[in-house]
């Protein structure tokens, strides 16, 4: 049992990841993401810096931010976790080695973040570690694999 | 060399062991040392022991 999906949601979970990873990314530095959909909903714990209010309750918020982390997230781990259309030892050993790398390169991201930002604006950092693990993974597995049938 | 000798092409040999065609190219130029799976089903289609196909050093 390898755990992947078929080969078939490839492509498209591709497309959907990349480009809601653009897209999302735009919306987060522009801070519009923040603001789509808004509506009540039930928070298990929330902090505001502005009025100090606890969750524990319903409140007011944002879902655009939820709604992009889910796409991505899901659409990543399809896209990274997807076999090949010959799937076979070579791949495994070569997706291991990406993944691999992958967290190497995003956790010494982590530790060099840590020393070098600061205050609020490491919530960013914070953010990005959650998706740069797939998208490193994407890229390098991908550039592996093109050299691979390439060959 | 014993690839040759059963007159079989690399794409041939890749569907017999259900690899692709990038693998076998891997194993013969020694950029990839296969699994011990793949290494018995190479010899048995090749008809030797695993030791003819491949070495440690």
């Amino acid at each position: 049992m390898n755990y992947l999906f078929d080969n078939k949601y490839k492509k498209i979970s591709g497309l959907v990841f990349y480009l809601t990873s653009i897209i999302g990314f735009y919306l987060l530095i522009t801070d519009i993401i923040f603001d789509l959909f808004t509506l009540n909903v039930y928070s298990l714990f929330s902090e505001s810096f502005s009025d100090l209010t606890y969750g524990g309750g319903w409140i007011e918020n944002g879902l655009g931010d939820e709604i992009f982390t889910t796409i991505i997230i899901i659409s990543g781990l399809i896209n990274s976790f997807c076999k090949e259309k010959i799937e076979d030892e070579l791949i495994s050993k070569i997706r291991l080695e990406s993944l691999t790398m992958s967290l190497f390169i995003s956790y010494g991201l982590v530790i060099i973040s840590t020393f070098l930002i600061y205050n609020l604006s490491y919530m960013y950092v914070m953010v990005f570690n959650l998706f740069i693990i797939l998208i490193l993974f994407n890229l390098i597995f991908s550039y592996r694999l093109y050299k691979h049938y390439k060959s | 060399m014993y690839r040759g000798k059963y007159k079989m092409t690399q794409e041939d040999l890749s569907i017999k062991l259900g690899v692709s065609r990038q693998t076998i190219n891997s194993i013969e130029n020694n950029k990839y040392f296969p699994s011990l799976e793949l290494g018995l089903k190479l010899s048995k289609i090749f008809e030797c022991k695993v030791d003819d196909l491949f070495s440690l050093d």
